[in-house]
């Protein structure tokens, strides 16, 4: 387990805002761009429990033959689908909330295994409980 | 590769992965009475799972294909799947 997500945030974008009148939020999740993207940022969730506090997040965008649209990161070794990008993107952010808050409860009991206190890290690196 | 939703099921039972209490969204490999990184999560869907969606259930579960076909096809243990975690040094 490493923290290259935090390396994977596509420059290029940072330097089409800062060329066009958008922010950077309507640049990620304009319709041509996540046409043509297979990865986007999210800078913030909807979940009423947790936030980013290391954003953005780097997440990978895949359409698979069946047509779900799969959003994932590997380095969490997560993934949310739906058969639209906002049903992907909030089955994703559903899970990402499932992983912490089961991960921060076991944590606080002292009952994660040895394995498992890697990615506790990486997840308290990138999010906080409201 | 295909699996449809009842094997999935399936698989998570036999492992006897827990879900977080009133939440279904991610079921949890508990080894030892502690939580181990190795989680996946029952589909909400209906029917099958195809295209990219069985994969990410297998790599979450730290399985080649032949391994998590054993697994769907009821060959391989949930002590069987033990050792292979032991000998891809997931878990000791």
């Amino acid at each position: 387990m490493n923290y290259t997500f935090l390396q994977k945030r596509p420059l290029f974008l940072y330097d089409k805002v800062s060329n066009s009148s958008q922010s950077l939020d309507e640049v990620v999740f304009s319709e041509n761009y996540l046409e043509n993207s297979r990865g986007l940022l999210i800078f913030n969730l909807s979940s009423d429990k947790i936030y980013l506090k290391n954003a953005p997040l780097f997440i990978d965008r895949d359409v698979d033959e069946d047509g779900n649209i799969i959003y994932s990161n590997s380095d969490l070794e997560i993934f949310g689908y739906g058969d639209t990008d906002e049903e992907a993107r909030a089955d994703f952010e559903k899970v990402l909330e499932d992983l912490y808050i089961c991960f921060n409860q076991e944590k606080e009991k002292n009952n994660l295994h040895n394995n498992a206190i890697p990615l506790w890290n990486l997840l308290d690196n990138i999010l906080k409980e409201k | 590769m295909q699996l449809k939703i009842k094997e999935a099921k399936r698989v998570i039972d036999k492992l006897e992965m827990r879900g977080r209490e009133g939440n279904d969204t991610l079921c949890y490999f508990y080894h030892e009475g502690k939580m181990t990184n190795i989680f996946t999560r029952i589909p909400h869907k209906n029917g099958d799972l195809k295209g990219k969606l069985p994969d990410f259930i297998r790599q979450q579960l730290k399985l080649n294909e032949e391994d998590f076909l054993n697994l769907k096809k009821c060959s391989l243990s949930k002590e069987g799947y033990i050792e292979i975690l032991k000998e891809k040094g997931i878990i000791d």
